[in-house]
């Protein structure tokens, strides 16, 4: 009896255990590796005061592709995840917004609702700042930034200006937006037979980090060759243009035979992932028309690959409308290039609020209720004096 | 007796107000959200090719889906106009204002997306009109839904707190100061003519309003996005995302969608973009679609 029982113990105690385990890698299973991924950059990389935020996970979702037939313009096979979490202190709102790419992080920008962000350490100088979160970034597994980070050291990140250390090229920009206000943006691209590939860029919004794009993991840089040149694209795109492009109108018209304004024609090399994994040189050919064709089309861009002189896309470039003439001709109030000057309300328009019907409700129910209450106490007073 | 009389009067004032009370709250009685896709493709014309039809038909239909499924999902009521299931609608401007007048009887918040072509009309050109499917540049067919006369009649209840008009020229014209009309009275410009109002921020971050609009011409949905560093992405994928990422987050706002994808497609933020100061944000971006 006593056997059995020691048996029953060890039994029970064997499943609760088995259970207990079970439970826990189940629950850890639970967790995508894209969101540990995501957490621990907000632990160990993002700059801000996590002691005085909650932080909860709002939503994610993965990214669906729309319904349609044609092969062309299909997207890549690329898994894009977002996470968006919620950052709530008693002075400062904020969300944090992630886009893990084939498993790999590349993206993370911080929008503010309330206050200012409340950063993790003060710096006198954005210089600072920037290798302060290269140092947490690689404490996090992020790939080398050390050599973008030498080129910080002693760099004046206040103008608008370009520098160049070996092949890395820093781009630095500055600006003041209505909606983010001073933002500095840094970008690194690699340079390479004259195409830049960009590295990384880090933007800070009033010193505080606000936007990371890391593109080095998920598309490495490939067969880089350049055997085309642009005057040679520009050929290979005019020609196939000539040869090859065409589109279909309503009733079955095929438009072909386009005429372009050379001295519009713009050729830009840079990089592109288009089917494939890596990056590699491609000619941006813009080939402005001589005249609006059917189907709006004022321009068409042929994507022609510097390595191979393959006509990767040719795209016609259609216009939704045809533009005012300029402000001289009619002296009309257009949009400020900057923001707007403080605009006063109208009494002829409403300002930013909402009207509610809820007024209207409230005025005839405090009608009511005065008049009620008035007859009541008239009808009180009649009968008192009829008592009388 | 003078006061019985009184009291009676008084009493049936009660019953006048009760009955024309409960009227007047029938009649204010709306959904919570109304929304409305539309889509003018101008066949006839010729104005638009055939792949642009198709791309902007089944995209304005799958924002049509996720908006109803948005607005069943998370609010309570919702009252929807859609004219985006063929290749004709709205013929006649009329359709736009029959839609926006019912869209703002009907709701207490209006979300609205329309996709086609604008041109300008009037008064040194600071009026804009959208084409409809009839429409034709020269001459003037009466065929094209005009600011001041077929969209501000019918948004006067100040309703359409989110709207995005995907056409050329819908940023522009946005009236900076007294009076709020051209020398004839006629109200102008489709950020003033669609919300009723003037106190909408260049990409602004507060207020109870966003408006969407093109500064100049608006691109096409079957365009591939110039200089784009991705290689994939057209601008009706632009658009699909753009609305996607609103309603499978919402916590999103405009501003944030429009970061996702400018980082997406030009590795960088959207006020560092080459569409930004061109594809404008009227109003508060730190709007959703839940408002």
């Amino acid at each position: 009896m006593r056997k059995k029982l020691k048996i029953l113990v060890v039994t029970t105690t064997l499943v609760i255990v088995i259970m207990a385990f079970g439970t826990t890698s189940i629950a850890k299973s639970e967790i995508p590796t894209s969101q540990q991924k995501v957490e621990a950059f907000t632990e160990m990389a993002l700059p801000i005061d996590k002691s005085q935020y909650n932080i909860t996970l709002a939503g994610y979702f993965v990214w669906d592709t729309p319904d349609i037939e044609d092969v062309d313009r299909q997207l890549d096979n690329c898994r894009r995840e977002t996470y968006t979490y919620l950052c709530l202190s008693d002075q400062s709102e904020l969300r944090l917004n992630y886009v893990v790419e084939d498993g790999v992080l590349t993206t993370c920008f911080v929008s503010v609702r309330k206050g200012q962000v409340l950063t993790d350490q003060t710096y006198s100088k954005l210089n600072d700042a920037v290798i302060g979160f290269f140092g947490k970034y690689q404490n996090f597994g992020a790939a080398d930034t050390s050599e973008m980070q030498n080129m910080l050291q002693n760099t004046d990140l206040t103008g608008n200006q370009t520098f160049l250390s070996g092949d890395l090229k820093l781009k630095i920009s500055n600006g003041d937006y209505p909606f983010t206000g001073h933002q500095t943006t840094l970008k690194w691209y690699r340079v390479i037979n004259g195409c830049e590939y960009l590295e990384l860029s880090l933007s800070f919004a009033n010193d505080a980090f606000c936007n990371l794009k890391d593109v080095r993991e998920l598309y490495p840089i490939g067969d880089a060759t350049v055997n085309i040149s642009k005057e040679q694209a520009i050929a290979i795109a005019m020609q196939y243009i000539a040869e090859n492009y065409t589109y279909e109108m309503y009733g079955g018209v095929w438009v072909r035979d386009f005429k372009v304004n050379e001295r519009l024609t713009t050729a830009v090399l840079s990089s592109t992932t288009r089917n494939s994994n890596t990056r590699y040189p491609v000619w941006n050919i813009m080939l402005t028309l001589d005249h609006t064709y059917p189907g709006s089309v004022a321009a068409l861009l042929v994507l022609v690959s510097a390595g191979s002189g393959e006509v990767l896309l040719c795209s016609n470039q259609a216009e939704g409308g045809i533009t005012a003439p300029t402000d001289e001709d009619t002296n009309v109030i257009v949009l400020p290039s900057t923001s707007p000057s403080t605009l006063s309300p109208s009494p002829a328009a409403p300002t930013d609020s909402v009207p509610s019907n809820s007024n209207t409700e409230n005025a005839v129910i405090a009608a009511t209720v005065t008049v009620t209450a008035l007859a009541l106490v008239l009808i009180t007073l009649f009968i008192k004096k009829r008592k009388r | 007796m003078r006061l019985l009389k009184i009291s009676a009067l008084l009493l049936l004032g009660i019953l006048t107000l009760s009955v024309s009370s409960s009227f007047l709250i029938e009649s204010t009685k709306a959904y919570e959200y109304g929304w409305g896709v539309y889509l003018p493709n101008n066949v006839i014309q010729g104005v638009d090719s055939e792949n642009e039809v198709y791309y902007s038909t089944v995209i304005c239909d799958e924002i049509c889906w996720m908006l109803y499924y948005y607005y069943t999902t998370y609010h309570y009521s919702w009252y929807y106009e859609v004219a985006c299931g063929s290749q004709e609608d709205p013929i006649h401007p009329g359709d736009y204002s029959t839609a926006l007048n019912n869209l703002q009887t009907n709701n207490d918040k209006v979300t609205f997306f329309t996709k086609g072509h604008c041109v300008p009309w009037g008064y040194a050109y600071w009026h804009r009109e959208l084409l409809c499917t009839l429409a034709s540049f020269d001459p003037d067919n009466g065929e094209q839904a005009k600011d001041s006369y077929d969209i501000w009649p019918y948004t006067g209840q100040f309703k359409n707190r989110f709207s995005f008009i995907w056409h050329c020229g819908t940023a522009d014209q946005y009236p900076q100061g007294p009076p709020y009309q051209d020398p004839y009275g006629l109200k102008y410009g489709m950020p003033f003519c669609f919300t009723h109002n003037m106190a909408m921020d260049y990409y602004g971050s507060s207020g109870s309003y966003v408006y969407l609009g093109w500064l100049g011409t608006a691109p096409q949905f079957d365009c591939f996005i110039p200089y784009q560093t991705e290689g994939t992405v057209w601008w009706f994928h632009f658009a699909y995302y753009f609305f996607y990422s609103l309603i499978y987050e919402q916590y999103l706002s405009v501003m944030d969608a429009l970061n996702i994808l400018s980082n997406w497609i030009w590795d960088e933020p959207f006020n560092e973009s080459p569409y930004y100061d061109h594809l404008i944000v009227w109003g508060n971006g730190n709007m959703g679609l839940s408002y």
